[in-house]
C-alpha cells in the first residue's frame, strides 16, 4: 500500500516538474499534452491546470483556455486577476462577448481601464445594407424584388444588448401588388455566465396598391379590396452555451391582421416552437462552427417542419464564410430568432445561402450574401426560383 | 546499574530529540531548495508528511501556509495561517500571511477584517494600512481606500505597490494628475515592471 502511495506521488511529481520546465521553455504543444494527461489520470492541481490553460490560450485555442481558465476559478477557487485577464479574452476570442463583458463587472477599476470595458455605448454599432431578389419569372409578372435595411445596436450596460432593424421592400406578384415595412427589435439579455435570455419582437406592415387582390393563403382572407395587413411577432429563446457547445429552445408567436377600410377583417395567429444547436469543431484552430435547427409550425393545426444547418468558417481573422441550408416547404414562419419572416404568397421550398464577410479594420466590415431559392405557387401550382444579392456595411463604435 | 538505565533512557530522549529537530530542519530545507525551481506543491509535500507531528509548531503552519498560497491551494494555505495565527495571536505576520490567499480568492472583506486587526497589534503599521486601502479599493470604495493609502504613503513615499495602488484609487476618484504624479514616481522606482508600464500607458491616453 505504501509502495503504491509512493508511485502515486512519484508520478503526480513528475507531471507538476515536466509541465513547469515546459511551461518556462514556452513549449504549449508538449504542456498540452501533458497537462491533459494529467486531468485524465485525476492528478492535476491548480499549477498543473493553470500552465495547460496559458498553453491553450498561446495556441489560440480559447474555448479549451476559457473552459480551464473557468475551472481554476470554479474548482480551486482562485479568482486572481491574471485569470480574470485571461478568461475575458479567451471569451471575447471565442466569440462570447456577452459572457466576456459579464465577467468584466467584477474586475477592479485598473483592469476595467486596461481592457477598456465599455458598458455602456447608446450607439454601439450602426450598419446598412440593401440588394435584390432576382425572380426567375418574370415573364409572368412574379417581379424583383429590391430590398433594404438600416441597423443599430445598443448596449445599455453589463446585461443588455439591444438591435434594432428597419427594412423595406416592395414586390409585383403576378396581379397583387404590395409594399412591405418592417421593424425588429431583438434583445439578449445575460442573466448569468453562459445564459442568455433572448426575447424579440417583429412588426411588419403591408399595404397592397389598389389594383391588387388579396391573397392569403391557408385563411379566409380573400378580398377584392386593397387591405393592408399587420404581423406581429413575439418571440423568446433561451441560449445556454457549454464551452463549444450551445442549445437554444424557442417559441415565437405570430399574428397577422387583414385590415381593410381600417377595420380588422381576418386574424391568424400561429405558434411555432423550436431548437437550434451549435457547435465549434475542437480542430482547424476552431476556425469552423457548425448549427442545425429544427422548428415546428402549428399552422391552425396543420404542423410543418423546418430546418436548417449551417456552417461558419473563419478563413483568417479579417475574412469569414457563412453557408446556410433552410428546408421549409411552407410559408409564414420565422427564422433567426424572428428576424426573418416569410410572409410571402408563395412557398418557401428551400434556399441555400451564402454570406462572405470581411473586416477592412476591427470596426468597419463588409459583408455580400447570395441566397439562392426555390419557391412554389401553391395556388397555380408551379414551382420558381429567387437568385438573391444583399451586401451590408456595418460599423461598430 | 540504575544509574547505567537512567543515562540510557535519558540519551534515548535525546536522541529522539535531536532526530526529530533534524527531520523538522531537513524538510523546511528541502522545501526551500524545491521552491527556489518554483515547484510549489512538491515544496510543501515534504513538510505536509510531518506536519500531523509538528501540527502545534508556529513555523510549519506557516511556511506552509505560504507554499500553499503559491501553488494555488488556497484553502489549505487559509487553513494553515488561521492554525498559525490560532498558535501566536500576536503575530502580525501571519495575519498578513492570510490576507494573501484571501486576495486570490477576491475575499476583500475578510482582508480589510484581517488589516484591522492588525492594525489593533500594530496601529500605524504601514502594510496593514496598505492593505486596508487595497481592500476598499476592490470593494470600490475608493474614499476610504484613498484614506488609508494616504497614511501608508506618508511612511514609504518611493514604494512601488503603495504608489501604484494609490494611483489607481486616485484615478477613479477622478483625480487624474495626482495619480500621473504617483504612476510616474513608481516608475522611478520600477522602470521596467509591466504594472507600472501600463499604468503609465493608461494615463497618458
Amino acid at each position: 500500500m505504501f509502495g503504491l502511495t509512493s508511485l502515486m506521488l512519484a508520478q503526480t511529481t513528475d507531471y507538476n516538474s515536466k509541465t513547469l520546465a515546459l511551461f518556462n521553455d514556452e513549449n504549449w504543444d508538449s504542456v498540452i499534452k501533458l497537462g491533459g494527461d494529467a486531468i485524465q489520470k485525476n492528478q492535476s492541481s491548480f499549477e498543473i491546470e493553470y500552465r495547460l490553460a496559458v498553453a491553450y490560450y498561446n495556441k489560440k485555442k480559447y474555448f479549451n483556455s476559457a473552459k480551464h481558465f473557468d475551472n481554476l476559478n470554479k474548482s480551486y477557487g482562485v479568482n486572481n486577476e491574471y485569470i480574470q485577464e485571461y478568461l475575458y479574452y479567451s471569451y471575447l476570442f471565442s466569440g462570447r462577448e456577452e459572457d466576456a463583458l459579464l465577467i468584466s463587472k467584477k474586475f477592479p477599476f485598473h483592469l476595467q481601464q486596461k481592457i477598456g470595458t465599455k458598458n455602456f455605448e447608446f450607439i454601439d454599432y450602426l450598419n446598412a445594407g440593401g440588394g435584390v431578389k432576382l425572380s426567375s419569372r418574370n415573364d409572368i409578372d412574379i417581379e424583383n424584388i429590391p430590398y433594404f435595411n438600416v441597423g443599430l445596436g445598443q448596449k445599455l450596460g453589463y446585461h443588455l444588448n439591444l438591435n434594432h432593424t428597419f427594412s423595406s421592400l416592395s414586390q409585383k406578384y403576378l396581379n397583387f401588388d404590395y409594399k412591405q415595412k418592417e421593424y425588429y427589435l431583438n434583445s439578449h439579455i445575460q442573466v448569468a455566465n453562459s445564459i442568455t435570455l433572448i426575447p424579440a419582437y417583429h412588426y411588419i406592415n403591408i399595404t397592397e396598391n389598389s389594383e391588387s387582390i388579396s391573397r392569403r393563403r391557408r385563411s379566409n382572407m380573400m378580398s377584392t379590396r386593397p387591405s393592408n395587413e399587420k404581423i406581429n411577432l413575439f418571440h423568446f429563446a433561451l441560449k445556454k452555451q457549454w464551452n463549444r457547445f450551445f442549445i437554444m429552445p424557442n417559441i415565437t408567436y405570430s399574428s397577422a391582421n387583414l385590415v381593410n377600410d381600417n377595420i380588422e377583417e381576418d386574424t391568424r395567429n400561429n405558434m411555432q416552437y423550436g431548437v437550434d444547436v451549435g457547435y465549434t469543431i475542437n480542430g482547424f484552430n476552431d476556425k469552423i462552427w457548425l448549427g442545425f435547427g429544427v422548428n415546428v409550425l402549428d399552422d391552425n393545426g396543420e404542423n410543418e417542419m423546418i430546418w436548417n444547418a449551417k456552417a461558419h468558417y473563419q478563413i483568417n481573422p479579417k475574412i469569414f464564410l457563412a453557408i446556410k441550408y433552410l428546408n421549409a416547404n411552407t410559408s409564414n414562419f420565422s427564422e433567426d430568432n424572428v428576424m426573418y419572416y416569410y410572409n410571402s404568397v408563395s412557398n418557401l421550398v428551400d434556399k441555400i445561402s451564402a454570406t462572405f464577410g470581411y473586416y477592412f479594420t476591427p470596426e468597419f466590415s463588409w459583408i455580400i450574401n447570395y441566397q439562392f431559392e426555390n419557391a412554389e405557387d401553391v395556388e397555380n401550382d408551379f414551382l420558381f426560383n429567387y437568385n438573391t444579392f444583399i451586401t451590408g456595411l456595418n460599423y461598430n463604435f | 546499574m540504575k544509574k547505567a538505565i537512567l543515562t540510557s533512557t535519558f540519551l534515548l530522549i535525546l536522541t529522539i530529540i535531536n532526530a526529530q529537530k533534524n527531520e523538522l530542519l531537513s524538510a523546511f530545507e528541502e522545501s526551500y531548495k524545491i521552491e527556489k525551481n518554483q515547484e510549489y506543491s512538491n515544496a510543501a509535500r515534504d513538510l505536509e508528511a510531518i506536519y500531523l507531528k509538528y501540527i502545534s509548531n508556529y513555523e510549519i503552519n506557516l511556511r506552509l501556509g505560504w507554499l500553499r498560497n503559491l501553488s494555488g491551494d488556497l484553502k489549505l494555505s487559509i487553513n494553515y495561517y488561521s492554525k498559525a495565527m490560532e498558535l501566536k495571536p500576536l503575530a502580525i505576520e501571519a495575519i498578513y500571511g492570510k490576507i494573501l490567499p484571501l486576495i486570490g480568492q477576491g475575499k476583500y472583506n475578510k482582508v480589510i477584517q484581517l488589516a484591522k486587526k492588525a492594525l489593533v497589534i500594530a496601529p500605524n503599521d504601514s502594510k496593514a494600512e496598505y492593505y486596508m486601502g487595497l481592500g476598499y479599493y476592490y470593494e470600490k470604495n475608493y474614499l476610504k481606500s484613498e484614506k488609508y493609502l494616504e497614511k501608508a504613503i506618508n511612511k514609504y513615499p518611493f514604494d512601488l505597490d503603495i504608489n501604484l495602488m494609490l494611483g489607481w484609487t486616485k484615478l477613479a476618484l477622478g483625480k487624474k494628475n495626482e495619480a500621473k504624479s504617483l504612476f510616474l514616481v513608481a516608475q522611478r522606482n520600477s522602470p521596467d515592471s509591466r504594472r507600472v508600464k501600463t499604468a503609465i500607458e493608461l494615463i497618458n491616453k
